[in-house]
């Protein structure tokens, strides 16, 4: 069974829409969700958690629409700590015991034990670090089969970002729990990621497993002369400058066979990004 | 939705300053041994208590955790009942602080009104009280906390408005009308408008995006 399936998800706003967003999350798998800011990563998330009204579109979660029982089985991170900061982790802790019913409060507190959380503090004396590692805590301590976490890391430092890390990690160990991650640091992707979903303007670009992902795709180098001699159906994405290009493709292997005048390397995420938001312009 | 009430509780519990609303109560009670009040700090109580279920709106746009409730396994229903009870848990609040202070008054022998009268002032408060949050929770739902206060004042200034009419009227209507009948209606009104504006929140809370 599937944790999560979307199917012609949209949505419109002024100035920006997501158009037919269509993925699905198998069981046991962290699947990074990537894209420039306003690519439509929150959207989506937002879409999923039901805190927006999509226009179009059908979303799953455990093959059954969104509902009361359902989101027992989700844990929600944002990219800001959403309780109270006149609170403690003890009180924290009192609300959702009340609110799932999984809830472990041993499992949170050790979480908190182990990320260095005062139970006793108030949350306003958090650094921004402490408040995010809180948000993850509370959201794993009901055992969700499904995790979405929207820009979890951005302010941790790497020591705590790897611990976090490993905690996803440890999370989706057996087979029965499922992480969707949205960020903007490529690099935590490159470490856990099973599948890479690339967002631009609202449009997957790319929905990929993370292996096959860094083993096809390409970046074909060379001087602006050379560019013409590109199909410009090889390429999904370029970025230009006065003395070089660099164009993002896939079948690298071939690719490196069919322009054997020009350099082709293998990429990562961050790079394929880039590259997808420069743009096709060759 | 107990999570959600205690939520609120323990928030507006922890931020507002206890030892204020204690030396605040003190004073009242020694004010009410040597001189006879009238009762209008007990009531400011009352209101005090009503005001506070709104101010746990501005605490759920500052942290965001209208969002957060929204992803929360609970429904729309629950959330918006549970903050009508936090604001009837303060109103409940209000009339035991304000009961303590009448007490103190009818002890020391300064309250002026028979008792009969100071219980049916404290109904037509807590009745006003009720009537005001019940106009007040669809608009904050609907505003937020930063607009719905202009709202409300707007709502001020509109009630004493048309409470100056109807005064310059007075003579048409006195001798008909009663302190009793006028606390009967006011009642009914309360009794029927709650499921109303309970319907309302809940109908502007569902179509609200976080």
């Amino acid at each position: 069974m599937n944790a999560l399936e979307i199917k012609g998800l949209c949505k419109r706003y002024s100035g920006f829409s997501l158009e037919d967003v269509s993925f699905t999350l198998p069981m046991g798998t962290i699947t990074g969700l990537v894209g420039r800011n306003g690519a439509g990563k929150t959207t989506t998330l937002k879409s999923i958690l039901g805190t927006i009204h999509p226009d179009s579109g059908e979303i799953q979660i455990f093959g059954k629409p969104r509902s009361r029982e359902v989101m027992q089985e989700v844990g929600i991170v944002y990219d800001e700590c959403c309780f109270s900061e006149v609170l403690t982790l003890r009180q924290i802790n009192s609300v959702l015991s009340s609110v799932y019913h999984n809830w472990s409060s041993d499992l949170f507190y050790g979480m908190c034990e182990r990320y260095g959380l005062p139970g006793n503090k108030k949350i306003k004396t958090f650094s921004r670090g402490m408040k995010q590692k809180l948000s993850i805590a509370a959201a794993m301590a009901h055992s969700p089969k499904l995790l979405l976490l929207d820009e979890p890391t951005g302010g941790l430092d790497p020591v705590a970002r790897n611990e976090i890390l490993d905690d996803l990690w440890e999370f989706i160990e057996d087979g029965m729990h499922t992480v969707l991650l949205s960020t903007h640091i490529t690099t935590d992707l490159d470490r856990i990621a099973d599948r890479i979903i690339i967002l631009s303007g609202g449009r997957i670009q790319i929905d990929e497993n993370k292996d096959t992902l860094l083993e096809d795709y390409g970046i074909l180098k060379g001087s602006p002369e050379q560019l013409s001699m590109v199909d410009k159906s090889d390429i999904l994405g370029l970025r230009k400058s006065t003395y070089f290009f660099e164009a993002l493709c896939k079948e690298r292997v071939q690719m490196a066979k069919k322009y054997p005048a020009l350099t082709c390397d293998r990429t990562d995420i961050e790079q394929m990004l880039v590259l997808m938001e420069g743009g096709a312009e060759g | 939705m107990k999570g959600l009430i205690k939520y609120d509780l323990m928030q507006i519990g922890c931020g507002l300053k206890g030892g204020f609303f204690a030396v605040y109560i003190l004073f009242m009670a020694v004010l009410n041994i040597f001189s006879d009040t009238g009762n209008m700090f007990s009531y400011i109580i009352i209101l005090l208590g009503a005001m506070m279920g709104i101010s746990a709106f501005s605490y759920e746009e500052t942290y965001r955790w209208n969002r957060y409730t929204a992803a929360l396994p609970v429904s729309t229903r629950q959330i918006v009942l549970a903050r009508y009870l936090v604001v009837g848990i303060f109103i409940l609040g209000g009339i035991a602080a304000s009961l303590l202070l009448g007490a103190v008054s009818v002890i020391a022998g300064t309250m002026s009104l028979t008792v009969t009268e100071w219980m049916l002032e404290m109904v037509q408060c807590v009745l006003i009280c009720m009537l005001y949050q019940e106009i007040m929770l669809p608009i904050m739902y609907r505003f937020g906390a930063e607009r719905g206060r202009i709202v409300m004042m707007l709502l001020f200034i509109l009630l004493f408005a048309a409470l100056y009419v109807l005064s310059t009227f007075t003579h048409l209507w006195q001798q008909a009308v009663t302190i009793y009948s006028v606390t009967l209606v006011l009642g009914a009104v309360v009794i029927l408008l709650l499921p109303v504006s309970i319907g309302l929140s809940v109908r502007i809370r569902t179509e609200k995006e976080f």
